[in-house]
């Protein structure tokens, strides 16, 4: 026996199948995407931020007067987030150091906000933006005077 | 936009009347491909993240073990003689900027420059469900030492 059946040819129960279908994985695709999205911009700030402690602990090291090291160090640091194409502004750069002298140790910590809000769904799925923190531990170096 | 418009529409219609569940069936085909491409990118920035870690702590550890000469016969003649703590000291630092699982296999002169080989063993997250646990690196990292007062070898 023959049903009554849609423009389609198919019961009107059956119909629009396909559009059911798409609506409940383009959320589960949408997903996914901000997931990747998410992960690499963390990486990327992440692996950015690990070069500007680097950075920053190599260039304080380089003098011998305490009160240059930590601003050396702090500039140098805002380059190497700069060449990375990020904003130094949503970075912190903190020098730590014993008293200044020949071979004692300074650290260069960078904290970074990374911007979730261009991600699809980025506030949605991760809430506030996360910070990325990393830390590099140097000496001053022992066998200079003045030269740089 | 007449013609997208148009397309669009076609597109709708024919969703409203398509019954043969394709899309489901595709995405569940593809589930598996997606999911190890993912795991791999994942896993991937993690090895690219800890190769460069372990890499600055290679870097650090041969800038401080370029310290411990032995200072008389370096300003004498420039030769350069590493001191007994020199691996000690390399291995403080690359533990210190490597998170702990950075370990130095060797401390050595190459010519002008001290040389610093790190190991390190990555963990994976995905390459596990296929029996992959981890991934080991080794970096060399090189410092030279020089002296000076205003400028170098004064």
């Amino acid at each position: 026996m023959a049903g009554s059946r849609g423009p389609g040819g198919h019961r009107p129960s059956e119909a629009g199948q396909g559009s059911v279908e798409l609506l409940l994985l383009i959320p589960g695709v949408l997903v996914l995407l901000a997931g990747i999205l998410y992960f690499g911009r963390l990486l990327y700030c992440d692996i950015a931020t690990q070069m500007a402690a680097y950075d920053g602990a190599r260039a304080a090291v380089e003098t011998l007067d305490g009160g240059r090291g930590p601003h050396q160090g702090r500039v140098a640091a805002h380059v190497t987030l700069a060449g990375w194409l990020l904003d130094p502004d949503s970075a912190q750069v903190a020098v730590e150091h014993e008293p200044w002298a020949r071979g004692t140790d300074v650290r260069c910590t960078v904290r970074y906000r990374v911007p979730v809000g261009s991600i699809p769904l980025g506030r949605v799925l991760f809430g506030d933006d996360p910070v990325v923190s990393s830390t590099v531990a140097l000496r001053v170096e022992r066998f200079k005077s003045r030269w740089e | 936009m007449r013609a997208f418009r148009k397309g669009l529409r076609r597109l709708c219609r024919r969703l409203a009347h398509d019954q043969h569940g394709q899309y489901m069936v595709w995405f569940l085909l593809m589930l598996p491909l997606t999911l190890a491409l993912v795991g791999l990118v994942v896993d991937g920035g993690y090895m690219v993240r800890g190769y460069r870690q372990t890499q600055i702590a290679a870097d650090t550890a041969a800038q401080a073990a370029a310290h411990e000469v032995d200072v008389a016969r370096f300003a004498a003649g420039n030769e350069i003689v590493l001191a007994p703590e020199a691996y000690a000291v390399a291995q403080r630092y690359a533990t210190a900027n490597g998170q702990g699982r950075v370990q130095v296999t060797s401390v050595a002169v190459v010519g002008d420059r001290v040389r610093v080989v790190c190991r390190a063993r990555l963990p994976t997250i995905f390459l596990r469900a296929v029996g992959i646990e981890g991934v080991s690196v080794s970096v060399a990292g090189y410092a030279r030492p020089a002296f000076g007062v205003n400028q170098e070898g004064e």
